[in-house]
Formats: C-alpha cells, sequence, structure tokens
C-alpha cells in the first residue's frame, strides 16, 4: 500500500528507518571500535570515539591475559565453560524433547496431555522459584560448582521449550503415516528414525538455535551455581566489570565483550530465519 | 491439545512380554519428561513450603506462617522493587509495543533492504543482557559515555546522567531493555501485518480511504492478539528481569533500581535468609500469575470461540 | 551457603605456635566462634587509611597529614580552593559507602562503633555520635564526583594521582592496585584514617582461610601444613608485600626492603589501636555481623550516600530499623 514513487513521503521513511537502524547499531559499533583503542586512549577521552592508534592486542589481552577475580588467563577459559555446558546441554534437551514432542504428539499414551500441560508450565515458572530447590539437589549428587550440573539443569529445564516446540511441528504430521508403519510392523524408535526424523530438520534446527543461544546466553544459573574458575563467560564479564582490586582497561574489556558475544551472533547471522521462527514459536504458546 | 483423530492410535493394554521389550522406549518417553515434571511441581513445593518456615542460612523445617511474607513486604528494597516493577513493566512494554509496531509498519512499506534492515533490529535479541546492561553501562556513565562525548564536543553544560540520579536510573533500564527487545515485537508485528488478508485492504483503497486511514481502520485492529501475546511476553520478561539490572546498574545507584528478581537473588544468597527469599520468589510468581491467568483465560475463550463459533 | 559442614579443631596447632598472643584480640575471637579456632586469618587490612594525593596537598599549600575530623574537613576546604576539583576520590559501590559511615563512625568514637555495629546496642544506635557520623558521611559525599555513581574507587585513581581528586578513605589494599598501575610512592601519602580522639582507630579487615573438616588423610595432611605456612612470618610477609596489606601476627618487623611507610604506619596504627582498644572490625566487609544485617545496614549507607534529601536524622530512624527488620 501507499504509493511505490519516490515521493518525499518515501523518503521520509527511508529516513526514519535509517535512523532507527543507526540508534539499533550504536551500541555495537561504539563496542567494536573501543575494542581497538587502547586503555589509555578511552580514559582520557570517552567510550565513544574513533581509534587513534589500532590496538589489536586488546583481543589477545582479553583472550588470554587480564585477570578476572585472581586469575589471570584472560576469557579463554570461561569461553570454554560455556561451550561445555551449552553444546551437550543443547543436543541432550533437543534430542529428549524430539522424543518427548512426537511421543505426545503422535504416540498418544495415558496421561500425556496431563504431564505435556504440567511441562509447559515450565515456560512461564520463574527461575528463582527453582534455585533453592537446585542448590540442594546439586549438592546433593555432589554437583555443585561444576558443568556438568549446569548441563543437568539446562537439559532438565530446557525440555519445557523443546518438547513444545517439537510437539507444534510433529501434530501437523499426518496421522495416517503413522497409523500406516505401525500396521507394518514399526516400533516406536523405528518410526520416530525411520520417519520422523528425516521430516524434522526445519524444527531440530529451530530448537538448536533456540537453546544454544539461550544456555549460552545465561547468567542466573552461572552465578548461583558456579564460582571462579567454574563460571560460564556471562557470570566471568560481570566478575570482570565488577573487578574493583583494577583500574578499569575498557579497550581489552570491550574486547572480551565481542567475543563474549560472538558465538550467539554468528548464530544469528548464519540461520536468521530459523532464529526468528523459534522466536515467535517460543511466543505463542 | 486433546486430538480427536489420534486416539485410534492410542496402544491397547500391552501384554506382559511386551513390556519388556518396550521398556527402551518408556523410558524414553516417560524419564525426561516426568523428571522435567516432577521437578516443576516439587521444586514450586518445595519452595513455597520454605517461604513458611524460620530458614535462614539453611533450610530448615517449622511453621512461621507469613512472617516472611510479612517482613519482606514491609522491607524498603522490596517496596521499592515493587514500584521500579510497575514503572519499569509498563514503561518498557509499552514503548517496546511502539517501536515494534513503528518498525514493523515501516518495514512494510516494501522498502529496499528490508532483509538487511530486519537483521539490524533483530540482532541484539542474540547478545546477553549480562552483554547488553555492560555495553550500555558505559554509554550511559556520564563520566565515559554519552555525556563525556558531548562535553569533549564544546557542549559542556550538557546532562545525560540518569545512571546515576536515582529518580532517572531505572529509565536507563528502560532503554537497554527497549533496545535489546523491541525487535522481538516487530518480528511478531510484521509477520501479521503481512498476513493481513490483501482483499480487506483492497476494499478499503477502493472505498477511498488513504494509507494512514487503512492502517488505522482496517489493519491495526486485526493485531490485537499479537498485540496481547507481545504484552505477555514482555511482561513475563519484565517480572523476572535480572541479569540487564545485574550488568547495568545492579540496583543502584543506592538501591534505587531494585527489582523483584534482584531482592529474591540478594535475600537468598547474599543475605542468608532462605525463607524471605522463597516468600520473596513466590510473591514475583505471585505477580507473574496476576498476568499470565488472564491471558490464559482469554486464550481458552478464543480458541472455544474459533472451534464452536 | 555455609551448611552443616564441620570444621577443624585448630586450638592444638595454635597453641603450639604461640600464635594467640600475637593476634588482635577481636580478630582472634572471629576466627574462634565456639571458643575454638577453626579459620586462621592471613593477613589485615584497615578499611580507614586515608591515602593523600602529593599533587592536590600541593595545590592545596598543605602539608600536615590530617589526625581529626575536623583537619579532613579542612584539608578539603583548602583543596577545594586551591583547583583540586572533587577533595574526596572515593568510588561509588555498596562496600564503598559502607567504608564512608564506619570511617565516620568509628573516628568519632571507636566505643560507639562498638557498641552500635559490632553489638547492636539499641541506645548506641540511636545515639549521637551515629547522627554526627552521617553528618560526617555527608561533607564526604558533598566532596565527590557525582557523576561516581557505583563505579568502584579504582575509576578515579589517576584523577587522584593528578590532583584532579584529593584524598580517599580507603583500605590498605588500594596501595597494591596503585601500584599495580605503575604509581609510585611518591605520588601519594598513605596515614590512619581520621580519628578525633587523636590516637589511631583500626577497622580490621582479614582475609582468612577456614579449614573444613576433610576425611581423605592425605589432604588432613595437608590442612595441617596449610595452617603452619598461615601462621609463619615469612609467609605472611610475603603476601602483604605483595598486596599492600600487613601481617596478622603484629610481631613481624616492618621496618625493612619491601615495606611502605603506609605499611609501617599501618602496623604501628594496629599495635596502637589494640593497645587503646580501638580495633574494630569492619561492618563493610563483613566482619561485624552476619550478611543479612551487614547489608541491611549498608543498604541505610548507600541510599544515605545517594540521597541527599535524606537528612541525618532520618537516615538514623533508617539505620534502627533496618537492624531490627532483619533481625
Amino acid at each position: 500500500m501507499g504509493d511505490r514513487t519516490f515521493a518525499p513521503s518515501r523518503i521520509l521513511i527511508y529516513l526514519v528507518v535509517s535512523l532507527f537502524a543507526a540508534a539499533y547499531l550504536a551500541p555495537l559499533v561504539v563496542v567494536v571500535l573501543n575494542s581497538l583503542r587502547t586503555n589509555e586512549e578511552i580514559a582520557q577521552a570517552s567510550m565513544i570515539g574513533w581509534p587513534q592508534q589500532w590496538a589489536w592486542g586488546n583481543y589477545a589481552t582479553a583472550w588470554s591475559g587480564f585477570c578476572v577475580a585472581e586469575t589471570c588467563a584472560g576469557i579463554r577459559p570461561y569461553m570454554l565453560n560455556s561451550a561445555l555446558v551449552t553444546i551437550p546441554a543443547t543436543i541432550f534437551s533437543t534430542l529428549l524433547g524430539a522424543v518427548a514432542g512426537y511421543a505426545v504428539s503422535l504416540w498418544r499414551f495415558r496421561g500425556d496431555s496431563w504431564i505435556y500441560g504440567i511441562v509447559t508450565l515450565g515456560l512461564f515458572l520463574p527461575q528463582q522459584m527453582r534455585l533453592l530447590p537446585w542448590t540442594i539437589v546439586l549438592r546433593d549428587i555432589g554437583l555443585i560448582n561444576t558443568l556438568t550440573g549446569l548441563v543437568l539443569i539446562h537439559t532438565i529445564q530446557g525440555l519445557s521449550f523443546t518438547t513444545l516446540f517439537c510437539r507444534n511441528y510433529y501434530v501437523a504430521i499426518p496421522h495416517e503415516l503413522i497409523r500406516a508403519a505401525r500396521i507394518d510392523g514399526a516400533g516406536f524408535f523405528r518410526i520416530f528414525w525411520r520417519i520422523i526424523l528425516p521430516l524434522s530438520s526445519p524444527i531440530l534446527i529451530v530448537t538448536v538455535i533456540w537453546q544454544f543461544t539461550h544456555i549460552w546466553n545465561e547468567f542466573l544459573y552461572g552465578v548461583t551455581f558456579t564460582t571462579g574458575q567454574q563460571q560460564p563467560v556471562t557470570a566471568a564479564l560481570i566478575a570482570l566489570s565488577a573487578a574493583i582490586a583494577d583500574i578499569p582497561q575498557h579497550g581489552v574489556q570491550s574486547a572480551a565483550v565481542i567475543i563474549a558475544a560472538l558465538p550467539t551472533l554468528l548464530i544469528y547471522l548464519l540461520g536468521g530465519r530459523y532464529f526468528v521462527r523459534g522466536l515467535t514459536a517460543g511466543a505463542v504458546k | 491439545m486433546t486430538d480427536v483423530a489420534s486416539t485410534a492410535t492410542r496402544p491397547g493394554r500391552p501384554a506382559i512380554s511386551g513390556v519388556v521389550g518396550r521398556l527402551p522406549e518408556y523410558l524414553m518417553i516417560w524419564v525426561p519428561l516426568l523428571l522435567s515434571a516432577a521437578h516443576l511441581i516439587s521444586f514450586s513445593l518445595w519452595t513455597i513450603w520454605i517461604s513458611f518456615t524460620p530458614s535462614t542460612l539453611v533450610p530448615v523445617s517449622g511453621w512461621v506462617g507469613l512472617r516472611n511474607y510479612n517482613a519482606v513486604m514491609a522491607s524498603r528494597n522490596w517496596h521499592i522493587a515493587f514500584d521500579n516493577l510497575l514503572l519499569f513493566g509498563t514503561a518498557f512494554v509499552l514503548l517496546s509495543l511502539i517501536t515494534g509496531l513503528a518498525l514493523a509498519i515501516l518495514l512494510d512499506q516494501r522498502i529496499r533492504g528490508e532483509n538487511v534492515l530486519r537483521t539490524i533490529f533483530l540482532y541484539p535479541l542474540a547478545v546477553s543482557f549480562v552483554v547488553t546492561g555492560t555495553v550500555w553501562s558505559w554509554l550511559l556513565n556520564p563520566g565515559i559515555g554519552i555525556q563525556k562525548l558531548v562535553h569533549d564536543l564544546g557542549w559542556t553544560s550538557f546532562r545525560f546522567d540518569w545512571l546515576v540520579d536515582r529518580d532517572m536510573a531505572i529509565w536507563t533500564i528502560v532503554i537497554a531493555a527497549i533496545w535489546q527487545s523491541s525487535g522481538f515485537a516487530m518480528a511478531l508485528f510484521l509477520a501479521g501485518l503481512r498476513s493481513v488478508d490483501a482483499d480487506i485492504i483492497k476494499a478499503a483503497q477502493i472505498d477511498g480511504a488513504g494509507p494512514v486511514r487503512t492502517y488505522w481502520r482496517v489493519i491495526l485492529p486485526t493485531l490485537w492478539p499479537i498485540t496481547i501475546t507481545v504484552v505477555v511476553v514482555q511482561l513475563q520478561f519484565a517480572i523476572s528481569a535480572f541479569d540487564l539490572v545485574r550488568a547495568l546498574t545492579n540496583g543502584g545507584p543506592g538501591i534505587a533500581t531494585q527489582l523483584p528478581a534482584l531482592v529474591v537473588y540478594d535475600l537468598m544468597f547474599q543475605r542468608g535468609q532462605l525463607g524471605r527469599g522463597a516468600a520473596a520468589a513466590v510473591l514475583m510468581l505471585l505477580i507473574l500469575l496476576a498476568v499470565l491467568l488472564p491471558y490464559a483465560a482469554w486464550r481458552y475463550f478464543q480458541r472455544r470461540r474459533a472451534t464452536h463459533g | 551457603m555455609v551448611e552443616d559442614c564441620p570444621t577443624v579443631d585448630l586450638d592444638a596447632v595454635v597453641a603450639a605456635a604461640g600464635y594467640e598472643k600475637v593476634v588482635a584480640p577481636d580478630l582472634a575471637k572471629l576466627h574462634k566462634p565456639e571458643g575454638r579456632w577453626i579459620a586462621l586469618p592471613l593477613q589485615i587490612y584497615s578499611t580507614n587509611m586515608l591515602f593523600l594525593s602529593k599533587r592536590a596537598m600541593d595545590k592545596a599549600k598543605a602539608d600536615k597529614i590530617p589526625v581529626t575530623w575536623a583537619d579532613f574537613n579542612d584539608l578539603a576546604e583548602k583543596m577545594k580552593a586551591g583547583g583540586v576539583t572533587f577533595p574526596v576520590a572515593n568510588g561509588g559501590t555498596r562496600a564503598d559507602d559502607g567504608q564512608k559511615f564506619e570511617a565516620s563512625l568509628a573516628g568519632i568514637s571507636p566505643i560507639a562503633y562498638r557498641a552500635a555495629i559490632m553489638n547492636l546496642d539499641k541506645k548506641a544506635l540511636e545515639g549521637p555520635e551515629i547522627k554526627a557520623a552521617f553528618e560526617q558521611m555527608r561533607k564526604i559525599t558533598n566532596w565527590m564526583d557525582p557523576n561516581v555513581g557505583a563505579q568502584p574507587y579504582a575509576t578515579n585513581l589517576k584523577r587522584f594521582v593528578d590532583g584532579d581528586m584529593g584524598m580517599m578513605i580507603m583500605g590498605g589494599w588500594a596501595q597494591g592496585v596503585l601500584r599495580n598501575a605503575g604509581f609510585k610512592f611518591d605520588d601519594f601519602v598513605i596515614a590512619p584514617g581520621p580519628s578525633d580522639n587523636g590516637k589511631p582507630v583500626f577497622l580490621l579487615n582479614a582475609d582468612a582461610f577456614i579449614f573444613w573438616q576433610r576425611k581423605e588423610p592425605d589432604l588432613q595432611a595437608g590442612q595441617a601444613l596449610m595452617a603452619q605456612l598461615v601462621m609463619d612470618p615469612a609467609i605472611q610477609t610475603m603476601y602483604s608485600q605483595i598486596t599492600g596489606s600487613i601481617p596478622v601476627r603484629t610481631d613481624v618487623d616492618l621496618s625493612g626492603e619491601g615495606w611502605s611507610d603506609g605499611q609501617r604506619r599501618t602496623a604501628a596504627a594496629l599495635k596502637d589501636a589494640v593497645a587503646n582498644n580501638q580495633a574494630v572490625l569492619s561492618l563493610a566487609h563483613n566482619m561485624a555481623q552476619e550478611n543479612g544485617l551487614t547489608a541491611a545496614m549498608i543498604d541505610v549507607f548507600t541510599e544515605y550516600v545517594k540521597n541527599k534529601t535524606i537528612t541525618p536524622d532520618q537516615a538514623v530512624t533508617r539505620l534502627a530499623e533496618a537492624v531490627e527488620g532483619s533481625r
């Protein structure tokens, strides 16, 4: 609708859109530029500015040099922690969610709608209601302050989302397909493996992207259940900016922020379409 | 959820021998689902129970009635957190709705570079709240951020010091939250705009309605369901906002930007007052239910109307 | 969360080393909660050391180190008049705001500090010294950069050394940070925090090791060795020389190489303060009270710092309420 020639109204639209785009990009641009300025340069001017001399060394320092709390190994160990939590938890929760979604949508069993209903309540229950119980559980099974503990939490809690995503996708698969396979004598896993999984790649990509982004970006559990060297990178960033024992190194800190944000940003840029689908699927519960 | 067609595939009562053979599938189905359901129920009940006990550093049994709730609700921290939540929730949801809708309408004008623009408006959603909060804490810090830049440029009377102004600090969280997640509203609205029936629009145009009138009278009214979804999702975020505040203001200056989630964490893990922390968590849940229950009821009636109407 | 983890009884080790008589009494009491040693402090800081910027002193044409709060306030005014933009260089974190209060109160009256903050005596909590402390604290905050917000003090160190800011009330650890950042001992002076009775007041903050009971024999052996090491004067010396703290042992000689004048003054202050019963435990660093009470009190201080419309009288009331409310 509207006219499609270059009337003044079109120019206005482009102008407004460009202003918005600039506002959304500005923080990223500022941080990228800062990550290439020396700490001294930032201290003398402000956080916003063009690099006078390119300080590529900030990235090396951020990656493996500067100190968080008492340890001086950069954010590399924390990035590794995040990866060691995020990757397994994403795989487990997605696979288990796919099986569960398949079971509740196509392989109806006694009590399935009840249990499905309860599991999806997990989408709404605030994390604060689960913090203390998780503390007790993790302590009792000896997983407090371990990456395994975080994997367990994210797997179990992720099930709410992954089951919902997959179930909503699988209900659209014609039941006749399943019925015919069952008459041929195919069992639960065979049907899943042969019929369902080959149809699932779109929803699995959506689920993996969603889970990866959420677990990578998660902070509350990381900061509550792990300390020091076991923390994921989100918690380490907070520890870094709260490191009162040091004169701020904004150049290096900016580089650290960029590195920490990079995995999810890359996933977003590469799988944008699926990312957006996850957003809308997650919203329309 | 109950699907009439699928009841035909419900397996009958399996024979005993069949049960053993099908054990793996039962395990695969039931163990994860039961673990998930069981943790949700037992964790909630346990936290609710703790909120009625005199637990401080460690969980203990005992019954103190509503004492923890009274203590939390009488505390300045909770008062401030609750007032902030009302302000932050309202401002953030309204402004992000407006921003998201504006962006969606602009993008809906068949403009060049729509894909690039959409990518730009949505990328903040891929970034963690910790990163968002940290970056905005630099930009909004008067000593090193925007204000300092403007001063260095020569306009020395310029003031933009909300981050250190206890009355305005909550707005810095609104700004960062809108930057982070108005793209979400945009994505949903855009999808809604694109699904409006082209015939209705054409009919309106034939009637002589200009673009503004068409939007206002014809297109926007169809977006109500999406608007409600966006509001509920954003409110849910606002109620449990933690990371963003932790990274941006950490509840300060002073305790001016406390929010319920921070109070809960603080009571549980910093002040060693588990009972009160649990009570605050339950209060958070109640606030959330006040938003979600009407939404669930609305959804229920909508669906009933759709199937019966 | 501190669960019901049993701790090691260190009484025998401590007695064998003759350690108790070289440790400040309040500190010893803190590490033997039920009369038995369960933890060993390694190094000590005083949270109320006064750091003076040499350049700011030059601007103020002052060379006398302030002893009382009145001296401090005079010097701040002189600095202001001499062109120092902000006479006080402190940050605005919760701990920092807590330190401003404890330094004020302990400097005005260590007796009132002990009664009100450490023993939570109701009368003392509403006493005139508390109000005076809030009044002093208001002066301190008025001399600070309003843009500091909740930033750590370290943000300001460069401006402090440059003489753009004048004084800082901070723990001895700031010496380590200043040195680490490449500043020299001639750039600043460290002295005991203001004390109205002229004798040093020491706000104790110690880093300690808690000894949890372990079943494994090799870990038990390790703990025994650890306890020996923590009490060892040589180890304490090594630690303190790096961090800028002073040793827990009051019998370590600080006259040699590797110690700063600031550390010597701090150690002398501790000795003096212990002798005059003016060594008290820091609230802002969780030494004086359990976490819940500490946090509730710091809420009051940090709000008071950031909200200049709160009067000292209101603050006194709020402090008493906060203590009452979190018990």
